[in-house]
């Protein structure tokens, strides 16, 4: 019955009948299985002014570009090679849309579903949040296949043309997918954690020139290294872009997992699969790290590996202090059973001290690898380190420990439920430490008088100055410092240990038997069982 | 049975229809929402069954939205917990989803998509394929009656065509529940007739239906059961006639007569379910204690029996905006 209490009336619209061709049947059983918000994305793509108009101005620079440099290399273009030039000027073309029109678009698609209201509908129907996130990452993939194949024949040219290899256009063309790629990941995350209108609005600035100065700084380089920049790799070479090809690739799985968890229901855990993906980060970025070691032979990866393994995880442990630290009913029910999975697992759930504890047990390990490591090559008589990795690293250590477990004592005192703790988290660490390095640097001033100061315990908190000194030169100045940074570390580790002791006691929580019921109609029943030794 | 947390008011069971499982499609438990020192919901609880139409009153700030933004998965509660179906908002949200349709107060569209193909991506959110989603559309798109412009873009939709996309896509995967927040807001009569007609349609299918809005004529006409919010507290629910029979338990009685109103004024004295009585020449006013038409009538007659010139004899009947007026006190947070 209608509306109007009429008896239903034959209604027919190409999208309310099933197809009569078995190639349309065919292709519309294939589009159920896309992901709905790519479907939606190239609908509304298709339709919108913004990718009509970018799209038709860059195949009209391609081709003006074209004529203008085949005009002013005629007549040389016969028998000198002229690839080069041209090729730089469709990459500037083929840049400004990469780098700059499809991370924003991206950006703009996350934030005008909340202006226009429509993030709320997508939320309460089945999509997931990664479904969302990933939708809009996957549609910016197409976008950025749909420019490159309308500039193919225009590369192919250059190529013709000679003056520059395959190698080169091929690294060109993938570093620019690569980077496009990372900077949509990234305006995706940030619109997923600005939520309200007005931050939005600021943000998009921030965004816009973010990537102007991404694509700025790519063909400066461009520019200045001339397109013999990649050459022809070697095999080594080859293995190390790989290397950071997987590495890129799980940053970039880590960050939209991170934009969704932005986005998604707050009773979810959002927590052990961001813990798992940058557990398998870390664990590949340490492993292409250790074969680079092992190529190179030289102690100062060691440092950079540790300095650099440190800033992520002082990065990532500024937000993770920050949760509001409460596991969800929800979470508990798939809380490991056994005690083995209580002792390992528990660290990879909701919860600002247990995933405290859950990067200082990672950073560990890595100092401790690394120590193994160090030890071994230095057995062999290549080796060209000095024996200060492990005193940075353990100082390094004792820094994650201080600061962070300081930084989730002081997220104690605000309330769970306050707006943009997470940012706050990150604020108040920066203040912390910003005050950490400035204050003991002021204090010793003032009582020097203003002169030069040197080193000494009074520089026990700064970081930097710290480090450097345990790596360059091992004096006997480093010694306080490591006693009162290992006697802290050890306090606030164990302190935080203590606070963090509730959310390990947590048990598992048994699942409504209603629930369980809906859960299993929704997985596919099992194949029947066949016994082989039938008859 | 529908429940209130102001107790003041004991309300009899109105006849429920339940489902197979044998729980409300709605269920709020205690529920407590603070935004700061604001109590936007506080300690609500109410059910609603299964082919039922639940009208949610209130004035502005009240705490509808909120509620019902619980319901809908789309924030949490602070205490307390809402079913769907015996699933939790709080721990089920994803089950919930697939039992619920929720029409918010504003549009959400995309302006560049047409009606067909709007319906189209959120039959696919929901994961309904092949057959089942050509039926889900065509269906909609009949029922909503915006089979006729299938193809017109949403920036060119009136206000009303808009509401009934919305309507459409909150049914598209044929809920068990559902929530709408302000749906006449902003249509013509006829459009309102129209989405009165369809609410009470969707609840004779059987599907359970929490309706908000501030047309309390409406909402009276729609509505089996309604429940009254003033800052984040339920005061009262209930049916329509039962909320009036607990706030006022009498009917007023106007009595116009060609001569001899005094009279009358004296004679109705004593007489079973009449009190305050008040005469004039021509007009007698009292308030009759009973709901029964059969005991209006027989007063009727009994008057008329004693030879009183009765020219008029009405009963003033009591809106259900005279009864937001009588309960809520126009105090917001």
């Amino acid at each position: 019955m209608g509306v109007d209490g009429s008896e239903a009336a034959p209604f027919e619209h190409r999208m309310t009948e099933m197809p009569d061709q078995l190639w349309e049947r065919w292709w519309l059983w294939c589009s159920e299985r896309f992901n709905p918000i790519v479907i939606k994305e190239v609908r509304q793509s298709l339709k919108s002014r913004q990718f009509t108009i970018s799209f038709g101005l860059t195949l009209i620079a391609a081709i003006g570009w074209t004529l203008i440099a085949v005009s002013m290399l005629v007549p040389r273009i016969y028998y000198m090679p002229g690839g080069a030039p041209l090729l730089v000027g469709f990459f500037c073309i083929l840049t400004l849309p990469l780098m700059v029109i499809i991370p924003f678009s991206a950006f703009r698609s996350l934030t005008a579903e909340t202006e226009e209201s429509t993030f709320e509908l997508l939320s309460i129907s089945a999509l997931s949040a990664s479904q969302i996130v990933y939708g809009k990452m996957a549609s910016a993939c197409l976008q950025i296949v749909l420019y490159l194949s309308a500039l193919a024949p225009c590369i192919v040219l250059t190529y013709l043309l000679r003056g520059v290899g395959l190698y080169t256009i091929l690294f060109l063309l993938g570093w620019t997918v690569l980077f496009s790629v990372c900077e949509t990941a990234l305006a995706l995350l940030v619109a997923a954690v600005s939520r309200t209108r007005l931050i939005q609005n600021g943000v998009s600035v921030l965004v816009l020139a973010g990537l102007l100065l991404g694509i700025f700084l790519w063909l400066t380089l461009l520019i200045n290294q001339g397109v013999d920049l990649f050459g022809s790799p070697s095999g080594e070479e080859f293995l190390g872009y790989f290397a950071v090809l997987t590495v890129v690739a799980l940053i970039v799985s880590l960050v939209l997992r991170a934009a969704a968890a932005a986005i998604d229901f707050p009773s979810e855990n959002h927590s052990t699969p961001l813990r798992r993906r940058l557990l398998l980060m870390l664990s590949v970025a340490l492993f292409w790290s250790f074969m680079g070691l092992l190529a190179a032979r030289q102690g100062e990866i060691v440092v950079v590996i540790q300095v650099f393994v440190f800033i992520v995880l002082m990065i990532i442990g500024a937000l993770m202090t920050g949760e509001r630290g409460v596991i969800s009913p929800r979470a508990q029910r798939t809380l490991p059973r056994t005690f083995a999975g209580r002792i390992f697992l528990t660290w990879m759930y909701p919860g600002a001290g247990l995933g405290y504890i859950f990067l200082i047990c990672i950073y560990a390990a890595l100092i401790a690898t690394l120590a193994i490591m160090e030890v071994y090559m230095q057995s062999t008589s290549t080796w060209r380190g000095r024996e200060s990795g492990l005193v940075s690293g353990l100082l390094l250590l004792g820094y994650l420990a201080i600061y962070l477990g300081f930084n989730r004592l002081l997220m104690l005192a605000v309330s769970r439920n306050l707006p943009g703790r997470m940012i706050g988290s990150v604020a108040a660490l920066a203040v912390v430490l910003l005050l950490a390095h400035l204050l003991p640097l002021l204090i010793v001033f003032y009582w020097n008088d203003y002169r030069e100061i040197d080193y000494a315990w009074h520089q026990a908190f700064n970081i930097f100055w710290s480090v450097y000194e345990a790596s360059e030169d091992l004096s006997l100045d480093i010694a306080p410092t490591s006693v009162i940074v290992s006697l802290c570390a050890m306090g606030v580790f164990g302190l935080n240990l203590l606070l963090s002791t509730r959310d390990v006691m947590l048990v598992r929580v048994a699942q409504p038997p209603r629930v369980r019921d809906e859960s299993q109609r929704s997985e596919p029943a099992p194949a029947p069982q066949v016994d082989p030794f039938a008859d | 049975m529908v429940t209130s947390s102001a107790t003041d008011i004991a309300l009899e069971d109105p006849p429920a229809v339940h489902t197979t499982a044998g729980h409300p499609m709605i269920q709020l438990r205690r529920l407590f929402r603070f935004f700061g020192r604001t109590r936007a919901v506080n300690d609500v609880s109410f059910e609603v069954e299964a082919g039922q139409v639940f009208g949610y009153i209130g004035p502005n700030g009240a705490g509808k939205t909120t509620s019902m933004r619980i319901l809908s998965t789309l924030d949490l509660p602070d205490y307390g917990d809402a079913l769907v179906d015996g699933f939790s908002v709080v721990n089920d949200p994803d089950l919930v989803r697939k039992r619920l349709g929720f029409m918010p107060d504003h549009f959400g569209t995309y302006p560049n998509m047409n009606c067909v193909e709007y319906l189209d991506f959120f039959a696919r959110s929901y994961g309904i394929v092949g057959r089942e989603r050509t039926k889900a559309l065509r269906h909609t798109l009949y029922y909503t009656g915006l089979d006729k412009i299938a193809e017109k873009p949403i920036r060119g939709l009136s206000k009303g065509m808009r509401q009934r996309l919305c309507l459409g896509r909150a049914m598209i995967h044929d809920p068990a529940v559902l929530i709408l927040d302000e749906p006449a807001n902003g249509l013509d009569p006829r459009a309102r007739i129209e989405l009165r007609h369809m609410i009470r349609g969707l609840a004779a299918d059987g599907k359970a239906l929490l309706v908000s809005s501030h047309i309390l004529t409406e909402l009276g006409e729609m509505c089996d059961t309604i429940g009254i919010i003033e800052r984040g507290q339920l005061i009262v629910s209930g049916t329509v006639a039962e909320i009036k029979a607990k706030l006022r338990p009498h009917i007023d009685v106007l009595i116009q007569l060609v001569e001899r109103g005094e009279e009358l004024g004296s004679w109705l004295q004593g007489r079973e379910h009449v009190q305050e009585i008040q005469a004039s020449d021509l007009v007698v006013r009292c308030q009759f204690v009973s709901d029964d038409q059969h005991d209006q009538a027989a007063l009727l007659r009994s008057i008329v029996d004693a030879g009183y010139p009765v020219l008029e004899f009405s009963t003033e009947s009591r809106s259900l905006e005279d009864i937001f007026l009588q309960i809520t006190t126009g105090a917001v947070q």
